[in-house]
């Protein structure tokens, strides 16, 4: 119990408390990269993958093969992280597609929050927990935001965001901000596989932004699909990377 | 990338002479379909709840590929995935 | 290029004669209208107030004008990652390499408006010598390009480079009167009769922008202080305002991912020297009760030698906090625990549905819905 004497003093602190002097001011070191497997896609950040602790976004129309990259990404994650988390508030997330891609279905927890304001107090949760590598699946709440870059900051956890379009409050919480454009297909003995898409990178607090590299996109068609190995690159100008290395894609 | 719907979202498909989708009518995959690929699937039909499903992949608009089914139960069309 | 910030940050000048007293009697600055009078930089304030005698009279606050500099710095970074910002009003993006440069440069415009209240004059240019010049010659809202930059430069006055008065002399009395004659004489000739900086000042007058951007970085708050009145003897009390330091720097390092192995704690004491205690620890610290659970430590077991005026609490080397993440991935990891708390957390709240483990049930199967099976995790 804080004697008489002690309660004075603490009160005259209270009265004049206040007022921090910015005492240093010092530059914070660079972002650590996770590699994401795709060396087109590493080059893109200017730091060889994308960035720990902080918000990444892939953004772009739907069909522009977005979800693709991001699920490829989560299955990298799952190898290699503890935690892996999807939220994934609309149900549309299928597991079938990071399995194809070698995950560690152990390591990977599915959120399905109820509401979109309840999604976003769960991004944060995680991402302040220090989850390895979250992946979201739709568009947070704006008060989220800010919230979520510094608990992704504080714990080195690695955020995800995919988007339809350009959000403002997002594109302010981004560090790197990567769009896609279906530019083609990518055809297959007569048939459409998948996207021929363009990765740019539009925003980049870590490094210039502008530069690109086109995808070759296989989506898995048919009902059924071998296993498939993990990414490999095809290098030439500009850079193709095909996610599925299975000649057959048919059922 | 593929967002599978669940529940599959019903629509309105109308066939061409050779019984191929041509056009999807259901929002927000209304628009001309075009046939990529094709496939059954029947399964369970030792049970009492047999599934059999006639499978097409379209791409839509020029611009989305998508799995459409019908129902060969029921003679429903449905949108069941979504490729990004 | 907006007006000097210490005009921009005071809204009601806006449209005002007014000058600016930089704290010995000289004008810093002039608006618009009191320039349009005569006064200049450097002018004596009498000199001013003959010249424009219903001009308002302010004095210089530099903290209050740095921080506004700070607010733009980071306002225009989201346009760009490379900014420059000055106290005088200039602001520069490097525009290189950005896919879309007219929305960065829409972006700045507003970002500026708004820190300033007017429509800053914008210039755009292949570097930065003359994209100022041009900026100072746009109209207001308006962008003014270059694109051939030494037929700009060429007929602008010597006055536009940076150089001192007596330089500025030298050059009049060597008949060079514009940038072109500057350039024509070239750099080893300007050398020779004004040292580096006639050599830099060619250069510039030749368009060879041989002075990069200065690109901001955001200041990250490394220490608090606190100054205590009346000095404090107490123990507790000392404690306590430990606590509160530790918190409030425990904020601003997390709000950047930040952390330190070095601590340094500096206690102001009264009438002597101020004594401090400094440790490097093992792994980044960044969080109220690390930070506290050290320096309260130190303060159990210090005796200073008179009353407590000031505490200081730095982390003067800056690491990325999220380091430490790295060593638990690889195994015992101890955020495992929180993520299983934070969901379990989250089932509490929505139910068990919420957080799902994936199961493979038939994975073979062609119907999708029968592969896997969530299941609450």
């Amino acid at each position: 119990m804080p004697t008489e004497k002690l309660q004075h003093a603490i009160g005259a602190i209270h009265v004049r408390f206040g007022g921090h002097a910015l005492v240093q001011a010092a530059r914070l070191p660079a972002a650590l990269p996770w590699p994401t497997g795709l060396p087109a896609v590493d080059r893109l950040s200017g730091i060889g993958g994308l960035p720990r602790g902080r918000v990444s976004v892939l953004q772009g129309a739907l069909g522009s093969g977005k979800l693709t990259l991001a699920l490829a990404m989560l299955a990298r994650a799952t190898r290699e992280h503890t935690h892996a988390v999807v939220i994934d508030r609309r149900r549309r997330f299928d597991p079938w597609i990071p399995d194809r891609l070698g995950a560690d279905l152990d390591a990977l927890t599915v959120v399905r929050p109820p509401t979109a304001a309840a999604a976003g107090e769960a991004a944060v949760a995680l991402a302040r927990a220090g989850a390895g590598f979250g992946l979201v699946l739709e568009e947070l709440p704006e008060p989220a935001l800010a919230p979520l870059e510094s608990a992704a900051a504080r714990s080195g956890s690695l955020v995800l965001v995919v988007a339809g379009g350009e959000q403002r409050a997002l594109a302010h919480a981004s560090s790197l901000t990567l769009e896609l454009e279906r530019v083609g297909w990518v055809p297959d003995r007569g048939r459409h596989v998948g996207p021929l898409s363009v990765v740019r990178c539009v925003k980049n607090k870590l490094a210039a932004p502008g530069a690109e590299a086109e995808l070759a996109l296989r989506y898995p068609l048919g009902p059924r699909l071998p296993a498939a190995e993990w990414p490999r690159e095809v290098e030439r100008e500009p850079a193709v990377v095909e996610l599925w290395s299975d000649e057959s894609a048919a059922g | 990338m593929t967002e599978l719907l669940d529940p599959p979202q019903p629509v309105e498909v109308e066939l061409d002479d050779t019984g191929r989708p041509r056009q999807v009518r259901g929002a927000p995959f209304t628009g001309p379909a075009r046939v990529v690929q094709r496939w059954i699937v029947e399964v369970d039909w030792w049970t009492s709840e047999p599934v059999a499903h006639e499978c097409w992949l379209v791409v839509l608009r020029e611009q989305l590929m998508c799995v459409i089914y019908r129902d060969r139960a029921g003679g429903t069309w449905y949108v069941e995935r979504v490729y990004d | 290029m907006i007006p000097h910030l210490e005009l921009s940050r005071r809204p009601e000048l806006i449209g005002r004669p007014a000058v600016v007293d930089d704290g010995d009697g000289r004008v810093l600055t002039a608006s618009e209208e009191a320039a349009a009078a005569g006064v200049r930089q450097g002018h004596t304030l009498r000199q001013a107030e003959a010249l424009c005698p219903p001009a308002a009279l302010v004095g210089a606050d530099p903290v209050a004008t740095s921080r506004l500099a700070e607010r733009i710095a980071a306002e225009l970074s989201e346009h760009a990652p490379a900014v420059e910002v000055r106290l005088d009003g200039r602001a520069w993006l490097d525009l290189t390499g950005i896919p879309l440069p007219g929305r960065a440069i829409a972006g700045a415009r507003r970002g500026l408006r708004a820190a300033a209240g007017v429509e800053p004059r914008l210039g755009l240019a292949p570097g930065p010598f003359a994209a100022s010049l041009a900026a100072a010659r746009a109209r207001p809202g308006r962008l003014l390009q270059v694109e051939d930059v030494p037929a700009f430069l060429s007929p602008l006055p010597v006055a536009e480079l940076d150089l001192s008065a007596e330089q500025l002399e030298r050059l009049d009395l060597l008949g060079l009167r514009t940038l072109g004659a500057v350039a024509a004489l070239g750099p080893r000739q300007l050398e020779s009769q004004l040292g580096r900086a006639g050599r830099t000042a060619a250069r510039l007058a030749r368009g060879e922008e041989p002075l990069p951007l200065t690109p901001w970085r955001p200041l990250i708050v490394t220490g608090v202080r606190c100054q205590l009145e009346p000095p404090v003897e107490d123990r507790e009390a000392l404690l306590f305002v430990a606590r509160r330091l530790c918190g409030d720097l425990a904020e601003k390092l997390g709000a950047s991912g930040a952390g330190g192995r070095k601590v340094r704690v500096r206690l102001g004491v009264d009438g002597g020297a101020p004594e401090a205690r400094e440790s490097v620890v093992r792994h980044p610290l960044s969080s109220t009760q690390e930070l506290f659970g050290l320096v309260s430590s130190w303060l159990r077991e210090w005796r200073p030698a008179a009353p407590i005026t000031e505490v200081t609490i730095e982390v003067p080397e800056l690491e990325a906090a999220g380091r430490r993440q790295l060593r638990l991935w690889m195994g015992g990891d101890g955020s495992a625990e929180e993520v299983r708390a934070a969901l379990e957390r989250l089932q509490d709240r929505h139910g068990t549905e919420v957080a799902l483990s994936v199961r493979r049930a038939l994975d073979t199967s062609p119907l999708a819905g029968q592969r896997y099976r969530l299941v609450p995790a």
